[in-house]
């Protein structure tokens, strides 16, 4: 700074006083940290399933100091010696790395899009990372560590760019980010699903891949990755100054000097390597990235001497660690040793995570990455180009979209293993087929009717929910339902065997609304749900109670069911396989109840998509509105996870093709949106059950594989069209 | 005649062979959707025939009483260890969930590789399965209630569990008698389990002949999770276990059992807990799943050469494709896997 500036503004009234406090308190933060870390891995150390006791490890660790006493020739300890340093230090170490390279990873990310939800998970590199090492597995090469390493690096780089390109980094909307990185996600995790269902040999051993585990075979992987993640540290150190300077906003940093868009694709490159070397060597250890860069900053708010990059990214670093050593410490104190060995690190931190991203929800406004988080959706108007589409063409969807339906669902009953026609149908229906027919239409109807019915409540609720949160990205699974009735149903199905449907349901049912409930609770806050329901605060808190269910679901698996989790795959899959009659009735009702209620709520639904000042003024109750209609959302989603289960994305898509055909009105658009929900899943789950028969392939991978490109097309033109 | 002004211009004629194409199409693939499969008259429920030798059999699963209107002749199997049972007593078996997996891991009893696959053992296709028309369809616990339900509506199913760890021998001669029963076999299997019988009692003879009688023993198999190699050991609850205690062979790991299987999980590491440095370590593996874990993956890791029954070369591989969750024919070769073990 020039002596000029420096005269403009007083200067602080103890200048050199203050810089050296500030000093003092990081370099004491940062030694506590290190001191934390260091108990913790001392614990770390004694934990594990080998029965060795803490005095022989104590021992073998003193005996292994240059000038110690020379060792017994006891195998005891030597056995003590080898546990140590094959199993535990890598162990040890291995949590120590990813810790260090996630928690640098997120800090990056969060500087450079100046949103605080920016975070390897948030941006699908880790779901880009798995799928590039799946589709080379399925090739039948064999990686050694580098090149896994780096395959892994340009699925997760092509994936954080994808990501980051269609939701306008820098913009300030940090739920966009959130949602398109989460269906980004969420449409490669499929991809991956599919490859490891059709190529069970090749892509033996990946399936640990899912979770994230910091257990090692052995030293190697360690120090393979050692030198990898220190050059990845020490060079995006180099980018400090940088960042320090875009935090200002981006015209203040360009008119300073600081090429924006070369550093910003530096330091993406750099989170993406780090990320990358983190997944390679223990799989995905969720939230970690998204932990310890916020909580490094809550720390930096107390401690003014933290806050330049160049002290925050070793404390980001620092916390990660301590973020990852904690959480393994953690699990192995809760469950016993044996079982903790197949318990991924990723399901503690991902609880953790969800509990610290509620928390950060609620506080929207307050905690920033050197950009206010916006109090207002930003995410523009729910409708499509604007034009008022003419009654002709009303119609002509109309009829197209009812023809397509119906044929679809004449396809879906006539098509299977089993060919029928209509005759057979007929037959049926008045109950003189023979058996053959009358078993496969007997066990085939149900499907179709799960499939068509699920379709159009997840339509309808993803209707209502987009235009309550006035996001085209929002999706009804986003708000804590679908992955809140797995869990639930998930639970029943494993703690009570041989349970019949109707306890399945109800449980399920149950703990989807107390999610839901917890959702909107946790998002009204002190205000009460009448006052105004800050809507991408319910999607945050939704998408954190969403990853808690889900963690919750894997860890009862492991803990209850480890060696037949196939009852629980068929509710998280979003299949129609087994579905019977009475599974329909609750979706049934929903819709009989729901798609009248939304049509007679049209009016209201087009002044809640506008803001939040014109119904007011037209005398709509707003809190009470978007109460009744998010909890209309709720029912119907969960009724739709009792007939299909978790099937994502059609509540997201369908309603943006019905605005894109008839035009914004909801009296228009959403009876189009319900029958285009229906035909994407009827037609979904049609492809799955006979493109690779008698193989079957899950209607929610095949609605996620479809619905993704064009998710993507969307992202990228609401992007350009602004 | 002056030009009409622009705004008057009459539109052109729109197209109408889209429209009319696309009826036309529908209209012709309406027309193949017509008729019926069926070539005999409908008449209420077909019979395949089977009222011949044996009257009506009433048989108790897991779920009650199946009942069916003669033997089961045609069955098809959602289980590899059922079908093992099944080809033991000389059933045929008509379709099998799994056809492929079931011949590389459980060769025992093998499988006409022509058999029609029915999809896989977790999601098997329920479409194929009443294809096939079969007399009877058994199965496993393992797959939903709901489901089991809706194919006993059509067909009579019989559900067993895959086995149960309170008394897993016990409940393999039950299983064995249920399936003999409902397919009117009784005969063969009353000769299975008797031939059973000698083969335990043999290998039990063979191990005093060695001196080996109490020997510690542990069975196991693993998998590679990226890295780092899982282990799942058979306690005395597992089928393969109870084997081990009939012999008077002694199980090293004896706790953490789940209560269907008996299986425990633990990691390199904890193998460390097994002291008795006499104890023979027996493993599973197969060559089509990428060969040995215990030789090849653990081979540079230093927990691993620590052991006492690495370093006492009392490591042994048992054949591959033995299925330790089957039936009796899998039993007598496990009891010889087990005692070769020991007493090479």
């Amino acid at each position: 700074m020039t002596s000029a500036t420096t005269a403009a503004r007083p200067s602080p009234p103890s200048g050199r006083g203050a810089g050296s406090r500030a000093s003092l308190g990081a370099g004491a933060v940062l030694a506590a940290g290190a001191l934390a870390l260091v108990a913790l891995s001392v614990a770390h150390l004694l934990q594990g399933s080998a029965a060795v006791s803490v005095a022989e490890v104590v021992r073998a660790a003193l005996t292994q100091l240059p000038g110690a006493p020379g060792a017994g020739e006891d195998a005891a300890r030597e056995q003590a010696v080898a546990v140590l340093l094959a199993s535990r230090l890598p162990r040890l170490a291995a949590a120590v790395l990813c810790g260090v390279a996630l928690g640098l990873a997120g800090t990056l990310l969060q500087s450079v899009s100046r949103n605080a939800l920016a975070s390897p998970d948030t941006v699908a590199v880790n779901a880009g990372a798995y799928v590039a090492v799946a589709v080379v597995a399925v090739t039948g090469v064999s990686l050694p560590f580098y090149a896994g390493g780096l395959v892994a690096f340009a699925g997760g780089l092509a994936a954080a760019l994808l990501v980051l390109v269609v939701a306008r980094i820098g913009a300030d909307d940090p739920v966009r980010l959130v949602l398109a990185g989460s269906a980004v996600a969420l449409a490669l995790g499929s991809l991956t699903s599919v490859l490891l269902l059709l190529f069970p040999q090749d892509t033996l051993g990946l399936y640990a891949w899912g979770s994230g585990s910091t257990a090692q075979g052995g030293p190697d992987a360690v120090l393979r990755a050692a030198p990898v993640v220190v050059v990845g540290a020490l060079a995006v150190m180099l980018l400090c100054q940088r960042l320090d300077v875009m935090g200002l906003g981006e015209d203040a940093a360009r008119s300073l000097g600081v090429p924006v868009g070369r550093t910003r694709l530096l330091a993406v490159v750099g989170a993406v390597l780090l990320s990358a070397v983190a997944v390679t060597l223990a799989g995905p250890i969720g939230f970690v990235g998204l932990c310890a860069p916020v909580l490094a900053r809550l720390l930096a708010r107390g401690v003014p001497g933290l806050a330049p990059h160049a002290r925050l990214l070793p404390l980001a670093a620092l916390t990660g660690a301590l973020v990852v050593v904690a959480a393994d410490v953690l699990l192995r104190l809760l469950v016993p040793a044996d079982v903790a060995a197949n318990v991924p690190t990723g399901v503690v931190t991902s609880l953790a995570g969800a509990v610290l991203l509620v928390h950060l929800a609620r506080r929207l406004g307050v905690v920033g990455a050197g950009g206010a988080v916006s109090g207002t959706v930003g995410g523009g108007t729910v409708s499509s180009s604007g034009t008022l589409a003419s009654r002709r063409r009303v119609l002509a969807v109309a009829a197209v979209t009812a023809t397509l339906l119906v044929a679809t669902a004449l396809a879906a009953l006539l098509l299977g293993e089993r060919v029928v026609l209509l005759g057979d149908v007929a037959n049926w229906a008045q109950g003189l087929a023979g058996r053959q027919v009358s078993f496969a239409l007997d066990q085939r109807v149900p499907r179709v009717g799960a499939a068509l019915l699920g379709g159009a409540c997840l339509a309808l609720a993803g209707c209502l929910v987009q235009a309550v949160c006035r996001n085209p990205l929002a999706e009804p699974g986003l708000l804590g339902i679908t992955p809140g009735a797995s869990a639930g149903a998930v639970a029943v199905v494993l703690l009570v065997p041989g349970v019949g449907v109707w306890p399945v349901m109800g449980v399920a049912t149950a703990v989807a609304l107390v999610a839901f409930a917890l959702v909107l609770r946790l998002a009204a806050g002190r205000a009460g749900l009448g006052g105004g329901l800050p809507v991408e605060r319910v999607l945050l808190v939704g998408i954190g109670v969403s990853t808690a269910a889900g963690a919750v679901t894997t860890l009862v698996v492991l803990l209850f069911a480890p060696w037949s989790p196939q009852l629980a795959l068929t509710w998280l899959a979003g299949s129609t396989w087994g579905r019977s009659g009475e599974q329909l009735l609750p979706a049934a009702g929903a819709l009989l109840v729901g798609l009248p209620a939304a049509l007679l709520a049209a009016r209201v639904l087009d002044l809640l998509s506008l803001d939040d000042d014109v119904p007011r003024l037209l005398g709509v109750r707003l809190g009470r509105a978007r109460l009744g209609l998010l909890a209309l959302a709720g029912v119907l989603t969960a009724a739709a996870a009792c007939a299909v289960g978790a099937l994502g994305f059609v509540g997201l898509v369908a309603p943006h093709a019905a605005r894109a055909l008839v035009g914004g009105r909801h009296a228009l658009a959403v009876p189009v949106a319900v029958g285009l929900g229906a035909l994407l899943v009827c037609a979904a789950d049609l492809l799955g059950r006979t493109l690779l028969s008698p193989t079957e392939v899950a209607a929610g991978l095949v609605t996620a594989l479809l619905g993704a490109p064009y998710f993507v097309y969307l992202l990228r033109r609401s992007a350009t069209s602004r | 005649m002056p030009l009409l002004p622009p705004a008057l211009r009459l539109p052109a004629p729109r197209s109408r062979t889209l429209p009319a194409l696309a009826a036309a199409a529908a209209t012709a693939l309406l027309l193949t959707a017509c008729g019926t499969t069926e070539t005999t008259a409908p008449a209420g429920g077909a019979e395949t025939g089977s009222s011949t030798a044996g009257g009506a059999v009433t048989v108790t699963d897991e779920r009650g009483a199946v009942e069916l209107d003669a033997p089961a002749a045609s069955v098809v199997s959602l289980e590899w260890g059922l079908t093992e049972n099944l080809l033991s007593l000389g059933v045929d078996v008509v379709g099998q969930a799994d056809v492929e997996g079931y011949n590389t891991w459980a060769t025992v009893e093998p499988l006409d590789p022509a058999t029609p696959d029915v999809g896989t053992r977790g999601e098997p296709s329920l479409d194929a399965i009443v294809a096939l028309d079969p007399d009877l369809v058994v199965t496993t616990t393992d797959i939903d209630e709901a489901v089991i339900a809706q194919l006993a509506e059509q067909v009579p199913v019989i559900a067993l569990r895959g086995s149960d760890s309170a008394d897993p021998l016990g409940y393999m001669r039950s299983t064995v008698e249920t399936l003999a029963t409902a397919t009117g076999t009784q005969d063969a299997g009353e000769q299975l389990l008797t031939d059973f019988d000698a083969k335990v009692a043999d290998g039990q003879a063979r191990l005093e002949a060695a001196g080996r009688t109490g020997a510690p023993f542990v069975l196991a198999d693993g998998w590679d999770d990226a890295g780092a190699v899982s282990v799942r050991l058979y306690t005395p609850g597992s089928f393969v276990g109870a084997i081990g205690d009939e012999l008077g062979l002694v199980n090293q790991w004896t706790e953490g059992g789940d209560p269907d299987y008996g299986l425990a999980a633990t990691d390199v590491e904890g193998l460390t807990r097994i002291s008795d440095p006499a104890t023979t370590f027996v493993y599973g593996a197969n060559d089509a799943d990428g060969g040995s874990l215990f030789t090849d993956a653990l081979a540079g890791n230093a927990v691993w050469q620590q052991l006492p029954f690495v370093t006492g070369d009392r490591v042994r591989r048992t054949p591959d494709g033995l299925w330790p969750f089957g039936g009796p024919a899998s039993g007598s070769a496990y009891v010889d896997a087990l005692v070769t073990a020991v007493t090479s």
